[in-house]
């Protein structure tokens, strides 16, 4: 009788892993397509740009070939060096949207980082790559805060680097500011100020995978100057979460895209 | 049917302490920024069941009705306390699951499908069980004494359901969960100023607001208390706020010290054999003053956890009081006096010194303690070899005189 009873839970152990793993299955196929469904959409929306990027004489063949076309899961980080912007795909953690979820501090992470399952907007490629992209653009990179910034208080800091527009869009969704869809969790309704602070260092030092944080950060490659270091861990003074009205549902891929701000 | 109960109950109490262990984590946003949240939760689940079926194996019944029963009220009101009346339900428990398994994809939906039928079909079981095949009571033998356990028991179920009542209220009334989550936010943060700024802002009553904010320091168990001592030094002056800071404290261990007494040996009963638990008195009783005296030096270390700790033992509440009253007079004298008359860099650098004495003393105990025991070891060691010498002595007597007979 013992011998069944162990057996019994055994198997029900094994379901209930079995059932997760076989969702997560089926979730990274509902990715895959999804994310070709909206380079397809993208593609044909596009068709116009990808013309007449074509057409220019002065394009580099890679330049040409990148010009519109939307990131995929192959291939998550596009470098358009005609446009003069990132597009970098992600998905939504609904773990961080909504007043009833949990709070961060991150926008968009590699989901390979360290905090990959602690941003609202998971993504698909690794961040030392994103930061590549910047410099191959001509960004100039902040690299002014130190991990001892980030213990805030009398270190605060703000980050500096270029300045960029950062938006995001989605199947069916025009394209507009991220900040749009983030908020304060204390109710502060300061505007975005993003900066390429760079960090590359560190990056690869921490390997925490942030491409874009929300407060000031030594790590991240982009991050929000009008939020100092240390305003979430270390002075407490607020974390931020999605907007549950603005975002897609939970696992929805995004684009987000990164210019310099005009 | 007893064992499939029993092996259920394994399950299912491993599954409820993984949750509440993992909301309890992951609501605190620093702690799980910091790391991965979902692995305590399915080392909390697994290390359960397996340390169950280890330690209870022998036991006919596993943790019972009674006991997981207990274990599931613990997990919702948990649960009501740190989540809240709100769709957090559908989310923070899936996400916590899904975080520990790296499956950053898997729908929220998928996993709390898996979640309730796991919970539906283990309290089946136990339910069937109980009807079919319920643990029994253990009934004292003595006709007034079992008058008295059920009065008792009584008594304690009561205590719970207000418990549980006082709970339900603070998490799901608006204005009261947003001033308990002010208050907590604020002693949590270790914001000194945010503190003092609050107990000002009350005037005359500020006294009153700050012992009532350590009694609810005490019972909410992970924050400590030291960030209100600091702040009545800073408030009231560094004595007047020793005394205040000193006597509050006492309330707040004595009545944790209560709580745990009333409405926790009762349950902790369940969970435990009996002879687990004597083990764990027996280890109070002796090193029970030592342990108080340690942890109330410690800044960093919630000395609430201790008194909830005693009041599950044996061990006797006066003891407990005066070693408290005893082991918190340096403290709360030193760290009135630090925070009363030191600032900045200085106050951090006092803060600094004291840490590395208390932790130094913390190391001096432990090897007297390590030594004691070694001692007790070895004694009983050379009590069973002399004993061992003497049956041996014995036996070649027995035998010489077998052979001359």
């Amino acid at each position: 009788m013992k011998k069944i009873s162990l057996l019994v839970m055994t198997l029900a152990l094994a379901g209930v892993l079995a059932g997760c793993a076989s969702g997560s299955g089926s979730s990274s196929s509902a990715a895959t397509s999804s994310a070709a469904d909206t380079a397809a959409t993208s593609a044909s929306a596009s068709a116009d740009t990808s013309a007449s990027a074509s057409a220019s004489a002065s394009a580099s063949a890679d330049d040409a070939a990148t010009a519109g076309e939307d990131p995929t899961v192959d291939n998550p980080i596009v470098v358009d060096k005609e446009k003069g912007e990132i597009r970098y795909l992600g998905f939504v953690d609904g773990a961080y949207v909504g007043e009833s979820a949990a709070e961060t501090r991150h926008a968009v992470v590699f989901e390979g980082g360290s905090n990959g399952q602690k941003t609202i907007i998971s993504g698909y490629g690794d961040e030392k790559e994103f930061y590549q992209g910047c410099i191959d653009l001509g960004w100039e990179p902040g690299n002014n805060l130190t991990l001892e910034n980030q213990k805030g208080g009398e270190n605060a800091a703000t980050i500096e680097g270029e300045k960029l527009e950062v938006t995001i869009r989605w199947d069916g969704q025009d394209e507009m500011p991220i900040w749009d869809c983030i908020e304060a969790a204390n109710g502060d309704t300061r505007e975005a100020d993003w900066r390429f602070g760079g960090n590359i260092d560190r990056a690869n030092e921490k390997n925490t995978g942030c491409v874009l944080c929300i407060d000031s950060c030594a790590v991240g490659i982009v991050s929000n100057a009008a939020w100092p270091s240390g305003t979430t861990d270390a002075d407490k003074v607020t974390y931020f979460r999605g907007k549950a009205d603005k975002l897609p549902a939970d696992g929805t891929d995004v684009i987000v895209t990164f210019r310099k701000a005009a | 049917m007893r064992t499939v109960t029993k092996y259920a109950s394994f399950v299912f109490n491993a599954l409820c302490w993984a949750l509440m262990a993992g909301v309890i984590l992951f609501s605190n946003t620093t702690l799980h920024m910091a790391f991965n949240v979902g692995w305590v939760f399915w080392g909390v689940l697994i290390l359960g069941i397996i340390l169950l079926c280890i330690f209870m194996r022998k036991s006919e019944y596993g943790i019972g009705h009674r006991g997981s029963f207990v274990s599931f009220t613990a997990m919702l009101l948990t649960g009501l306390v740190y989540i809240g009346p709100n769709a957090g339900w559908a989310i923070i428990p899936a996400k916590m699951i899904r975080e520990g398994i790296s499956a950053t994809k898997l729908p929220f939906g998928v996993i709390n499908t898996v979640l309730v039928v796991t919970f539906v079909v283990l309290i089946a079981i136990l339910v069937y069980g109980a009807i079919k095949d319920p643990k029994p009571l253990e009934v004292n033998p003595d006709p007034e004494q079992a008058k008295v356990d059920r009065t008792g028991r009584i008594a304690r179920w009561i205590a719970y359901g207000v418990l549980a009542a006082v709970l339900i209220v603070c998490s799901c009334v608006p204005a009261i969960r947003e001033q308990m989550g002010h208050i907590f936010g604020m002693l949590s943060s270790g914001n000194i100023e945010a503190v003092v700024e609050y107990l000002r802002s009350y005037g005359p009553q500020a006294a009153a607001v700050s012992a009532a904010l350590m009694v609810l320091q005490s019972l909410a168990a992970p924050i400590p208390a030291f960030i209100i001592t600091l702040s009545n030094a800073v408030v009231f002056g560094w004595w007047q706020g020793a005394i205040l800071s000193w006597s509050s404290a006492m309330v707040g261990a004595a009545l944790c010290f209560f709580i745990a007494r009333v409405l926790g040996r009762d349950a902790v009963a369940h969970f435990m054999t009996s002879g687990a638990l004597k083990t764990v008195d027996k280890f109070f009783e002796r090193f029970g003053t030592h342990a108080i005296l340690i942890c109330r030096l410690l800044p960093f270390m919630s000395f609430d956890y201790v008194s909830y700790a005693a009041g599950l033992t044996g061990m006797g509440f006066w003891k407990f009081f005066i070693a408290t009253g005893i082991g918190q007079l340096p403290a709360t004298i030193v760290y009135s006096y630090v925070g009363g008359t030191l600032t900045g860099g200085a106050r951090t650098l006092f803060m600094g010194l004291l840490i590395a004495f208390s932790v130094a003393i913390l190391v001096m105990i432990i090897f007297t303690i390590f030594k004691s025991r070694n001692a007790d070891l070895m004694k009983e060691e050379a009590n069973d070899s002399a004993l061992a010498a003497e049956g041996a002595g014995e036996a070649v007597v027995g035998g010489n005189a077998a052979e001359q007979a």
